[in-house]
């Protein structure tokens, strides 16, 4: 952990170039945060607004959320922004419009994670999107949708244990593959069309895993149908882990 | 899951059709699931089905918060107070489901919790007064099914018969029970003529028929027992009193006590029970207290008891309070006419029906035959007869049936003049002799009241009227005797 990287994530090249050169001159070196890793660091300099599809969004309030929760990694990290909103006087905000002269004492005063400091928001609303992604545009939320997946394959397992008198995986099945297919498309829609406001967001790596889980629980649902493939990735649990990450994911997802 | 013969209902009330159908696989065999898709339809639902939970879903499609949910909820608990109110959410939040619990919600689930083991024990939880009611009701309706088939035992062994004799006993049976509730009862009769059928018959019509009949076969009862075993005794009163125990006459209390074989008893016992029927007074074993009992005694004797008197077993005060109301049955074979009646009801057949199902040599050997047994004897040998016909094959009971003690038995000598004459008649022409006389003695008492005879005889008027115009037609010369018949029916 050098103090003397900045580290920074954003993706509007112009002012990259302008903060690096910045920085440079000031015996300062920056350089891209890695979402994968997110490595402890003393700096990490969000650049605002972020663009997704051509709309611009602000992304501090999501990577502070995130920090916070996982402060004991990142005591000492401290979250800087740069944009160009003229009016904020957060002394973690740095203007671009109106650079500081002495990085050094800007870089002293910024407070750390856990310190409180509010940045006002000047862009789109980046936690609003995601909050649609879980709770749906008609208030139909992801986790609906996963209940059903849920129950469909809940009662596979028990027809298949034999708690269901009379039945077995084929009929379980066959009295779920409607419910099943609807709602793992819905699903799966709906993480698509989503998955872009993910990739600015620190929670990459829940994200990757709920792709992977979906993919097993695809391939059961489309492709092969039966009671080995059901036992083999352990259907179950896989719905139960995909439950498992949305909800960490949604825990950030908060103002 | 508590075992109930009737699965428990569930009524799911829920916008999302997948719900139900998912309910509905998981819980297959275990609860009847019933669906609603919205409030409209939950009321007649609910009456039709005889809903025994409702699971509701907080949030129905048009509603755009949890507000109008938790005021269904309210709703729903104000109408069916007693039916367990459970509500379901997709992802209600803390004080949404503490409100609701506040508005009246029994209890709640999350779908995103499914797990059927999980969600059955709630179910479970809130079903278990429910089964414990039905448990106690299913208890009740054995308990009346028991009361009834003992009643419908007892209404199999009427007081049977149409004699005279019979008739007689019958009203004074009758009269006694209603006339004067504590009167004692003697009565007496040969083996199996059905003297705890007469007393059962005196209970029916009495003031008392709502309360017990205990009837005891004090002959059975080991002497020194007797006492206990009617008055009841107290812990430590002998040797095996292990602990305090009601007797009969406890168990008989506002009813009839019925005291079969009371010639049996020992001279002890005799006091003791002479001193209950005059002042409704006794001491239970072991006690220093006298108990009062209204109950109402009814002895029964095979015994000849003034002979027994005069031997020195009876005490003749015990015989003067007991025989305050006397009825002797006489044997079956001073009243033969009732014969055909009988078999008839131990076949379980119509009367009218018994000379397509008895032969007729047999039917006479069995009006004819001593029956030392009494109607019981008759009773036994009718079971018997019906099993050999069983067995044999046969479409009616002919004489292969009858057990050979009454086929080999003789022709009893010294018959009475209706006997003879009874014995005389073509078989059909016996059965529409006896019936007329039944018919004829019922319009007498009725005088000559054709309705009320043709109730008595548990018909009504018009079927009477054709009754006898059939028998009429076909043997006018047995009505030479019928006054009363001719008289009510212009014949």
């Amino acid at each position: 952990m050098e103090k003397d990287i900045i580290y920074f994530f954003g993706n509007n090249e112009v002012m990259i170039k302008k903060l690096s050169a910045y920085f440079n001159k000031r015996n300062y070196t920056l350089k891209k945060y890695d979402l994968n890793q997110l490595d402890s660091v003393h700096y990490l300099l969000l650049i605002e607004p972020y663009s997704i599809q051509g709309n611009y969004f602000d992304i501090h309030r999501i990577f502070r959320n995130y920090f916070e929760k996982e402060s004991s990694r990142h005591s000492k990290l401290k979250l800087l922004v740069a944009g160009f909103d003229t009016g904020c006087d957060c002394r973690n905000y740095l203007n671009l419009l109106d650079m500081p002269s002495n990085i050094d004492a800007f870089l002293l005063r910024a407070g750390v994670i856990r310190e409180p400091w509010k940045i006002r928001p000047s862009n789109g609303d980046l936690i609003a999107q995601l909050d649609k992604f879980f709770m749906g545009h008609h208030r139909v939320s992801l986790f609906q949708r996963l209940n059903y997946l849920q129950f469909g394959i809940t009662n596979i397992k028990d027809a298949i244990e034999g708690n269901i008198e009379g039945q077995n995986h084929e009929t379980a099945w066959l009295n779920a593959a409607d419910i099943l297919r609807t709602e793992m498309d819905s699903f799966t829609n709906r993480w698509r069309n989503y998955s872009i406001y993910f990739e600015c967001c620190p929670f990459h790596q829940p994200m990757k895993e709920v792709q992977k889980l979906m993919g097993h629980l695809r391939s059961y649902i489309f492709e092969q149908s039966d009671q080995s493939v059901f036992e083999r990735y352990d259907c179950p649990r896989v719905v139960a882990d995909i439950r498992k990450e949305l909800v960490k994911m949604q825990e950030y997802v908060q103002y | 899951m508590y075992s109930t013969s009737k699965k428990a209902v569930l009524l799911v009330v829920d916008d999302e059709i997948n719900f139900h159908k998912m309910l509905k696989f998981a819980f297959q065999g275990k609860y009847e699931i019933v669906s609603a898709q919205d409030m409209s339809t939950v009321a007649p639902l609910v009456k039709q089905k005889m809903v025994d939970l409702i699971l509701l879903d907080l949030k129905l499609k048009k509603d755009t918060d949890f507000h109008a949910g938790l005021k269904r909820i309210v709703g729903l608990k104000k109408d069916y107070p007693n039916i367990p109110l459970l509500i379901v959410t997709n992802n209600g939040k803390t004080e949404t489901i503490v409100t609701a619990m506040k508005n009246g919600a029994d209890d709640f689930l999350y779908k995103g919790d499914f797990d059927r083991i999980k969600w059955q024990s709630k179910f479970e939880k809130h079903l278990k007064p429910l089964y414990l009611e039905r448990e106690n009701e299913r208890l009740e309706t054995q308990k009346a099914q028991l009361e009834a088939t003992v009643n419908s035992l007892n209404s199999n062994h009427p007081f049977l018969g149409r004699s005279e004799k019979i008739l007689k006993i019958k009203e004074e049976l009758s009269f006694v029970a209603t006339a004067e509730k504590n009167t004692t009862v003697l009565i007496t009769g040969e083996t199996g003529v059905g003297k705890e059928v007469a007393a059962r018959y005196l209970h029916a019509r009495g003031i008392r028929s709502h309360q017990p009949f205990v009837a005891v076969n004090l002959s059975t009862i080991q002497s020194t027992l007797v006492e206990s075993t009617l008055f009841g005794h107290q812990k430590g009163a002998f040797t095996d009193a292990k602990s305090d125990r009601k007797g009969f006459f406890h168990q008989a209390e506002g009813g009839i006590l019925f005291l079969d074989e009371i010639g049996d008893i020992s001279l002890g016992m005799q006091v003791k029970l002479l001193r209950f029927i005059q002042d409704k007074t006794f001491r239970i074993v072991g006690s220093e207290k006298d108990i009062t009992l209204d109950v109402q005694i009814v002895a029964a004797t095979n015994k000849d008891l003034k002979k027994a008197i005069e031997e020195g077993t009876f005490r003749a005060d015990f015989y003067q309070r007991l025989k305050v109301f006397p009825v002797h049955i006489p044997p079956l074979r001073k009243r033969r006419e009732d014969i055909p009646e009988m078999i008839a009801h131990f076949m379980q057949i119509d009367e009218s029906d018994l000379e397509k199902q008895v032969e007729k040599n047999t039917l006479y050997k069995l009006i004819h035959y001593r029956w030392e047994g009494n109607v019981r004897e008759l009773k036994n040998t009718i079971e018997y007869m019906t099993i050999r016909k069983r067995l044999k094959k046969k479409e009616v009971l002919d004489l292969e049936c009858l057990p050979d003690e009454i086929v080999q038995s003789p022709k009893p000598e010294n018959f009475s003049n209706a006997e003879s004459k009874f014995g005389a008649l073509a078989h059909r022409e016996r059965l529409a002799l006896v019936d007329l006389q039944s018919i004829e003695r019922t319009l007498q008492e009725c005088l000559d009241r054709k309705g009320l005879a043709a109730a008595k005889l548990n018909t009504n008027a018009d079927g009477l009227r054709y009754k006898v115009k059939k028998y009429y037609s076909n043997y006018p010369y047995l009505f030479e005797e019928l006054d009363h018949i001719k008289r009510a029916y212009n014949i």
